[in-house]
C-alpha cells in the first residue's frame, strides 16, 4: 500500500513539474537564435564574385548587421516612455502574444525582405512557431495616432544615422515607413499621440496592445 | 472470519489503489503529452483560434507594466562608465518627484496632464526659457516626465519640437548639443550635422547626438519627416536600476 501512495503522490508532484518544464521549453524556444548568417555571407561571396555594386543588404552588414541594427532599433523604441506601453503585452508571448524577440526577427526578415537579401521571405515564421504577419493586421488592434507614428519614425531615423546608416539606407527606410504609415495609423487617429492607454478603450477579450496576435491570422488576413 | 473479510477488504482497497494509480498514471501521461503539444510550433498554430480570441489583455496598462518595458529597451542602450553628469533639463533624475513638476509647472505657467496614476505628465507649449538650459527660441510642443511607479522619481525627460521648420529644429538641437557636449564631453554616437540645410536635403535626413553612461542615456536628434515638418526629440533617461 505505502508503495501505491507513494506512486499517486509521485503523479501529484509530477504534474506541477512537469507543466513548469514544458513552460521553460516555451520561454526557450522564443529566445532561440534569430537567424543564421549563412545568407549573408553567400552575398558577400556572390558580390565579390560577379564585381556587381554592393548591395545595401550587404552593407548594411547582411544578416547580422541587420539583427544588429533591429536590435538597437527596438531598444531605443520600447526605451521611449510612450512608446513602451505598447510593448507591455509583448513580455507574455505564452498569451498569444509574440515576445519582443520574435518581434524583432520578424522586423529582421521583412527588412531583409524588402532589401532583397537572400534566402529572405516575408510573412515567414520565426522562433516558437510565431507566424509574423503584415503591418496592418499587426498593428489593427491598437489605436496608433499619426503623431505617435512620426515619434517611432524619429526615433529609428536617429537609430540609424547613429549606427551609420548611409543615405540609401535612409531612404530606404523612408520608403518603408511611407508605404506602411496608412497600415499602422488608425485613420481616426492621425493627428493623436500619446501612450496605448490615453484613453484608448479595448474590449478585454480582444488581442490589443500585441504588436502581432494569433499565428492563424497572418493566413486570415492574407498577410 | 472476520480475518477472512479483512482479506477480502485489503485486496479490494489495494484493487482500487491500483486503479486510482493507474488513472493517475494515465492523466499524467496525457497532461504531459497535452503539455509538449501546446509549447511546440505545431501546437501553438493548431491552438492559436481558441487562445487569440480569449488574450488577457485589458484597454489599459499600468504605470508598473509600461516601466518594465521600458526597462527592458533602456538596459540595451546603457554604457559602462558613470556619467559625470546627468542633465536633464534643469531636473534631477532619480530625485525629482511628482509634486516638484507640479511645482515647477505651477511657476511656469505649463500646463500638464497627468497619466497612468501620476507615472507620466504630459506638459505641453512649454517655453523653452523654462527649461535648463534656457534656449532661445519658440516654445517645446511637449515635455514628458516619466516616473518609477513605485518610488516615484523621475526615470525619464522626454522634450518634442514635433513640427517645425528646419531651421528651428537645428538651432535647438544645435544649442542642446553644444551645452550637452560642456558637460559631457565629446558624444558617444553621432550622425548627420545639426544644420537646417543638411536637414533639408531629403525626407528622413537626421542629425544625432548621444551620450551612453552606465547611469545615464541622453541625447537630442533631429528628423525632417515631411517637406516644412522636422521633428526634435531629446530624451534624459537613468540608467539605475
Amino acid at each position: 500500500m505505502r508503495v501505491t501512495f507513494r506512486a499517486i503522490l509521485s503523479v501529484a508532484v509530477a504534474i506541477p513539474v512537469l507543466a513548469l518544464a514544458g513552460c521553460d521549453e516555451t520561454i526557450d524556444a522564443t529566445k532561440a537564435p534569430a537567424t543564421s548568417d549563412a545568407g549573408s555571407d553567400a552575398t558577400t561571396a556572390s558580390d565579390a564574385a560577379t564585381d556587381a555594386p554592393v548591395s545595401l543588404f550587404t552593407r548594411l552588414g547582411g544578416e547580422p548587421g541587420l539583427v544588429k541594427l533591429i536590435d538597437a532599433l527596438v531598444a531605443a523604441e520600447v526605451a521611449d516612455p510612450e512608446i513602451a506601453s505598447y510593448f507591455v503585452f509583448n513580455g507574455a508571448p505564452a498569451a498569444g502574444h509574440p515576445s519582443v524577440t520574435q518581434i524583432k526577427e520578424c522586423f529582421v526578415k521583412q527588412v531583409g525582405t524588402a532589401l532583397g537579401g537572400p534566402g529572405f521571405t516575408y510573412p515567414t515564421a520565426v522562433s516558437g512557431g510565431f507566424q509574423c504577419r503584415d503591418m496592418g493586421t499587426a498593428h489593427k488592434d491598437l489605436h496608433i495616432g499619426g503623431l505617435t507614428f512620426d515619434k517611432f519614425a524619429t526615433i529609428a531615423a536617429a537609430t540609424a544615422t547613429a549606427a551609420g546608416v548611409p543615405a540609401d539606407g535612409l531612404a530606404a527606410l523612408s520608403g518603408f515607413l511611407t508605404a506602411n504609415r496608412p497600415l499602422i495609423v488608425d485613420p481616426a487617429r492621425e493627428d493623436a499621440g500619446g501612450p496605448f492607454d490615453s484613453g484608448i478603450k479595448v474590449d478585454s477579450g480582444s488581442d490589443a496592445g500585441s504588436d502581432a496576435a494569433a499565428p492563424s491570422d497572418a493566413a486570415t488576413d492574407g498577410g | 472470519m472476520a480475518a477472512a473479510t479483512e482479506t477480502t477488504g485489503a485486496k479490494v482497497f489495494s484493487s482500487k489503489a491500483k486503479t486510482v494509480a493507474k488513472a493517475a498514471g494515465a492523466i499524467t501521461v496525457a497532461f504531459v503529452a497535452f503539455m509538449l503539444l501546446v509549447h511546440s510550433a505545431s501546437g501553438r498554430r493548431l491552438l492559436a483560434p481558441f487562445y487569440a480570441a480569449k488574450c488577457p489583455v485589458g484597454g489599459q496598462v499600468t504605470g508598473e507594466q509600461v516601466e518594465a518595458s521600458r526597462l527592458e529597451g533602456a538596459k540595451l542602450m546603457l554604457g559602462t562608465e558613470l556619467a559625470p553628469a546627468r542633465p536633464a533639463l534643469g531636473f534631477e533624475l532619480d530625485k525629482t518627484r511628482p509634486e516638484d513638476v507640479r511645482a515647477w509647472a505651477q511657476k511656469q505657467s505649463v500646463a500638464c496632464a497627468e497619466e497612468r496614476g501620476g507615472a507620466l505628465f504630459r506638459c505641453t507649449r512649454v517655453k523653452a526659457s523654462a527649461l535648463t538650459p534656457a534656449i532661445e527660441g519658440p516654445d517645446l510642443s511637449e515635455v514628458l516626465f516619466a516616473f518609477e511607479p513605485k518610488a516615484m522619481t523621475l526615470v525619464s525627460v522626454t522634450a518634442y519640437h514635433e513640427s517645425v521648420s528646419e531651421d528651428v529644429a537645428a538651432a535647438r538641437g544645435a544649442a542642446v548639443a553644444a551645452s550637452l557636449e560642456k558637460s559631457l564631453g565629446a558624444p558617444h554616437k553621432s550622425g548627420g550635422r545639426l544644420e537646417a540645410a543638411y536637414l533639408a536635403e531629403a525626407v528622413l535626413r537626421t542629425a544625432t547626438v548621444g551620450y551612453a553612461y552606465r547611469d545615464y542615456v541622453g541625447g537630442v536628434s533631429a528628423t525632417k519627416l515631411r517637406p516644412g515638418t522636422t521633428m526634435l526629440r531629446e530624451q534624459y533617461m537613468t540608467g539605475m536600476r
